[in-house]
Parts: structure tokens; sequence; C-alpha cells
């Protein structure tokens, strides 16, 4: 298995659970989605 | 205390710094250079930095370099290039890095063009004064604060209404002032008697077939003796190219034709198209580079594009578009026929080829005397030129003015005046009697989100004076919340019947998204004001839609004194 996709998945439960809490989120929350959505990007951009 | 005597240090002004975030393609990064070429001719004191995802603003760097003081290259390759063995820690030191990087820089306003998500989260995550464009906040929620960038999100890609170059709306949300400035005429007669082709876009809906493609180089190299044809294209299109060079149709003219596909970089690209006489091609960079490079443009628009939007900015850019009932679509739209690919006849495309190497220039009488009414029948032809540092797209072919092209000019007068205050003197559309129906239906819709609006404000103000009395009931302002609420679900059902009205109930819908305050009071003299200039926009796009129908009333009888759109 990917190692970062399991990373990244994990990170995005935690932050959707502080969402969920109606907890802010840190900046370090924003990179980690951040990096989540570029990682996305990238796979989508490779199939083209 | 001494006076500071040292007249360097008292006249040195501080140097502004403006970053700019274009996370997007090849094309996009191309025209924000274009919007940005004009703030560094207005402002040279300021320092313009760039941030952009490398694979796309390397092989752009001849350009990018000219107009940026310095571009931030965003690799992700780098970043993620341990992450299998080290997963999101390292990956996070990456851009880390890049972060750290550009954090060297003291930006005054962060100004993110690119509109996707995550170049939202990008702009989130780097400091600076301001923010312009989306970023998300720490609760999540994406904010958009300035008007011209929620005009952008509201109607870009939403729909055929927007009226906006996709370089104009950048340069608004920047804060460019436009001036007209003179264009040196372009001597063609020293250019070699080449066109260049690109025949690919990056989906298929935006390109034609390999056949049709042949036909037009046929005809050209048929019509045109001393002419010869470029074809050029990326890596991943060579096959498709392959397939019209080696047509059995053009192997007669196979000397007149070289296949650069997949050979050259965008460098030596944009060389060749700086020798050539004339491009043409579907929507995409290369256009833009012709641009760049003066070359006069011939697009040939399909699928889900829109020419008002990236017509390749530059004067005498034409775009051939089908009137097809559907188009322009949406990318996730599902089509099986193409119907656009096939309303757009390869006669025409040859036809105004021809002329433009003959005669450099396309006029409407020259349609209607030269195409046959059977093939013009289903395009619109668009040219460019410039009317106060901005581009605009008259339709060569009166009597195929439809709707949307008419809505748009009337949009374009209201959005001018209500967000920037300026005036757009454009003449009087020529409607059908299908297009004064359809003005006809806005204006019931019109008078339908107009006292919406005022309703809006009626209840945004009960709130105020609740608040403000000796006892405020917090039952009554809920009572008159909920009221408001259930005025924006009403706007948003004027859609349905008025449809044509979507760019004012989607820039609503983001304005009221984006309430300025942190106070229940600020929060709802943010919403009075966003219902107040709602009704203002109706107003400005009532008068002049009933001024349009008056005009059309009285084309056969009187003479007006004024005659643009917005007396």
């Amino acid at each position: 298995m990917d190692i970062l996709k399991d990373d990244i998945n994990r990170e995005l439960s935690r932050i959707k659970e502080k969402l969920t809490k109606a907890n802010s989120l840190t900046e370090e929350d924003l990179k980690i989605i951040l990096l989540s959505m570029l990682s996305e990007e990238d796979l989508h951009e490779s199939k083209q | 205390m001494k006076a500071n005597n040292n007249p360097t240090l008292e006249s040195a002004p501080p140097i502004v710094t403006l970053a700019i975030i274009q996370l997007t393609r090849f094309g996009d990064l191309i025209q924000t250079s274009q919007a940005v070429e004009e703030l560094r001719k207005n402002h040279p004191e300021y320092r313009v930095i760039l941030i952009a995802r490398s694979q796309f603003a390397k092989p752009l760097d001849f350009v990018l370099k000219n107009t940026f003081d310095k571009i931030y290259y965003l690799d992700t390759a780098k970043i993620f290039n341990q992450s299998e063995i080290s997963g999101l820690r390292s990956s996070l030191e990456g851009l880390n890095q890049f972060l750290g990087d550009i954090a060297t820089e003291s930006i005054e306003i962060l100004i993110n063009l690119s509109f996707s998500k995550s170049s939202s989260y990008l702009s989130s995550v780097i400091k600076s004064s301001h923010k312009i464009g989306s970023f998300f906040d720490y609760d999540n929620k994406m904010q958009i604060n300035d008007k011209w960038s929620q005009l952008l999100y509201a109607t870009v890609m939403r729909g055929p209404l927007n009226p906006f170059a996709l370089v104009d709306l950048f340069k608004n949300i920047i804060g460019i002032k436009s001036t007209d400035q003179k264009s040196l005429p372009i001597n063609l007669a020293t250019r070699s008697n080449t066109i260049v082709v690109h025949p690919f876009a990056s989906q298929e809906r935006k390109a034609w077939k390999a056949e049709k493609w042949v036909e037009v180089v046929y005809r050209t190299l048929k019509d045109n003796d001393s002419c010869s044809i470029l074809i050029v294209g990326a890596k991943n299109e060579v096959l498709k190219s392959q397939l019209i060079t080696e047509n059995p149709l053009l192997k007669t003219f196979g000397h007149r034709i070289q296949n650069l596909t997949g050979k050259t970089t965008l460098a030596e690209l944009s060389t060749e198209l700086k020798k050539a006489k004339l491009f043409v091609g579907h929507d995409s960079m290369v256009g833009h580079l012709a641009a760049l490079n003066k070359t006069p443009t011939l697009t040939v628009s399909l699928g889900s594009v829109r020419p008002q939007e990236t017509t390749p900015y530059h004067e005498n850019a034409y775009n051939l578009a089908p009137r097809t009932k559907c188009f322009p679509c949406f990318p996730t739209d599902a089509c099986s026929f193409n119907q656009c690919h096939h309303d757009i006849p390869y006669q025409v495309v040859s036809s105004i080829i021809k002329q433009l190497l003959e005669k450099g220039q396309i006029t409407s009488e020259w349609i209607t005397g030269s195409i046959s009414s059977f093939h013009i029948s289903s395009v619109n032809l668009y040219r460019s030129h410039f009317s106060k540092g901005h581009m605009v797209l008259d339709s060569l072919i009166e009597s195929h003015i439809d709707s949307p092209d008419i809505f748009r000019s009337l949009y374009k007068i209201a959005w001018s005046f209500v967000i920037s205050d300026t005036e757009e003197n454009l003449p009087f559309p020529k409607l059908t009697a299908h297009t004064h129906r359809e003005l006809l239906d806005a204006l019931t819709g019109l008078q339908h989100l107009y006292e919406l609006a005022e309703f809006g404000k009626k209840y945004s103000q009960y709130i105020l004076e609740e608040i403000a009395s000796q006892t405020p009931s917090i039952l009554k302002i809920k009572d008159y919340s909920k009221k408001i609420d259930e005025i924006d679900h009403l706007q948003s059902l004027v859609l349905k019947t008025s449809p044509n009205l979507a760019p004012v109930i989607d820039y609503f819908a983001i304005r009221k998204a984006n309430l300025f305050g942190d106070s229940v009071v600020k929060l709802t003299e943010s919403s009075y004001y966003t219902f107040h200039e709602c009704s203002s926009i109706c107003s400005v796009l009532f008068e002049l839609v009933e001024n349009t129908i008056s005009e059309h009333k009285n084309t056969t009888g009187k003479l007006n004194s004024r005659n643009d759109a917005n007396r």
C-alpha cells in the first residue's frame, strides 16, 4: 500500500472529526489538505 | 534627537511586493503573464513574484521571466519524492521548505488567480498583509472577499454569459486601470508564408477529429499555392498528428506540410509562431503563444470552450464558434454525438484562412458575399478589438446575434458600472423576435429579483432595529433571519424561469456566502448592503433591457440622439 495515501487518509479523518466538533483547524491541518489536493491533481495529470 | 540627513534613506520608498498564485496550466500562465505585463507598465516600482507549478512554469520561463521578478516553482515531484518510503512526513518537510523560501519575501498583497481548491489552500498558508482571490480560513470555509474574484468565481466556466476575457478579469482582480494603447501595425509581409496549425486540445470534445482537419489542410494548400503548413503539438499528440499528415488525400502536398508535433520546446514553438503569417487551431495554449508573438489567430471553438473568455488576447483575433443549442457545454456533460463538431463546416474554415492570407482581415460584407449561407447558418464568427484597454469580441454575422450575445453586452455595462464605477459605451444590440421575447422574460425575472432584494434589505433592517432596541427579542431576530433564508431560496428559484439571469443570482449567492463581520450586527449590515447592491444591479439591468427593447421598437422610425445602450 502507498504509505503517503495511508498517512493522508488518516490525517484527513482526524481533520474531518475536528470539523464535526466545530473546532478550528491549524495551519498544519491546512498544509495536509493542500498536500492531499496536490497529490490527487498529480495523479489526475499523469492519467491525461 | 538628530535629524536624518541621509537623502538616500529618506527618499527610498519601500518596495511593494505582489505575489501572484497561478497553479493551472500553460494557457492560464500565459494569460496571467499578459495581465501582469500591463501592471508592470503602469507600476514598474512594484516587485511582482509568481508562484506556479514547475511542470507548467519552467517550459514557459522564456515568457514568464520577462514579466516576473522572481518565480517560485511548486515542484510536487520533489515534494512527493520520498513519500513512498517516509509517507506524509517527508512531503510536509518538502512543502515547508517551499513555503519557507516564499516566507523570505515580504508580501504585501497575495493574489490567487487560479481558483482551484489547491491554490486556495496554498493561499491560506502563505503569509501576506492582504489576500485577494479565494483562500480557506481556519474553519475550512472558502473566503473570497473582493468583488471581481467573486464575479469570476460566479461566472467563468459556468455558462455562456460571462462578457469578460479571462485576461481582463485578471486585470480587474489585480486592480489594473487599463487605458487605450496604440498598438503598432504588424508587418506580416516580412514573415514566411506559413500557417501554424494546432489541431488538438486538452479534451476530445474541444477538438475535431483528424478527418476534418485533413479537409481544411487539403483545401488550404490547394487554394493557396505558395503557402505551407506547420503542424504542431505535444509529445502525446504525435499519433493524432500522423492521422492527418499520413492521410492519402494529402499525399500530393507532402512537401508543403511539416509535422513538428512533439519535436519542439515551447520556446522553439514560439519562434515558429513569430515567423508565421497565421495561426489556426482549437482553444489551447498555442493560440495564446501566437497572440504574444502578434501572429493573427483563427480559433475553432468547440465543446466547453467559451470564446469570450479564452480567445487569444490580441487585436484581430478571429474565433469561429458553433450556434449549437448546447454550446458551450460543461466539461462534465455527457455527450456522445458532439453536434457542435458537425455544425462548423470545414469549408468555412478554409475560406477564412484564404481571405486572411490574401487580405489580412474578415469583414461582415465579405462573409455575406463570399460564404454560402448554407455553410454560415450554423456558426458565429467573432473578431476582437480593444476598447479602453479591454478586449471586446464583435459578432461579424449580425443576423446571428443570439440572446447570450445580447445579455453579455448588457452584463458588461452593468458589472463595469456596479463593481468598478466605469462606463462602457456599447451599441444597442439588434433584436430578433426570439431575442426580443427573451428580453421581455428577463424583465419579469429582474422585477422578481429586485423585489426580493428589497425584502432582504427590509428584514436585515428589522434585525438591526431589534438588536438596537432596549429589550431585543431573540425569537424575533430568528424569525427575521428565517425570512432572509427564504428570500435567498426564492432568488435562486428565479433561475428556473429566467436562466439568463444566472450571473446575477450566482454572483449574489457568492456575495452572501462571503459577508463581512464577526458579530451579528456587522454580518447583518453586510447582508443589508449586499441586498442593496443586488437591487442596484437589477435596476441597472432592467433599464438596459428596457432601453434595448425601446430602441428595437424605434429602429424603423425616429433616430435617437444617442445610440449607446446605457444612455
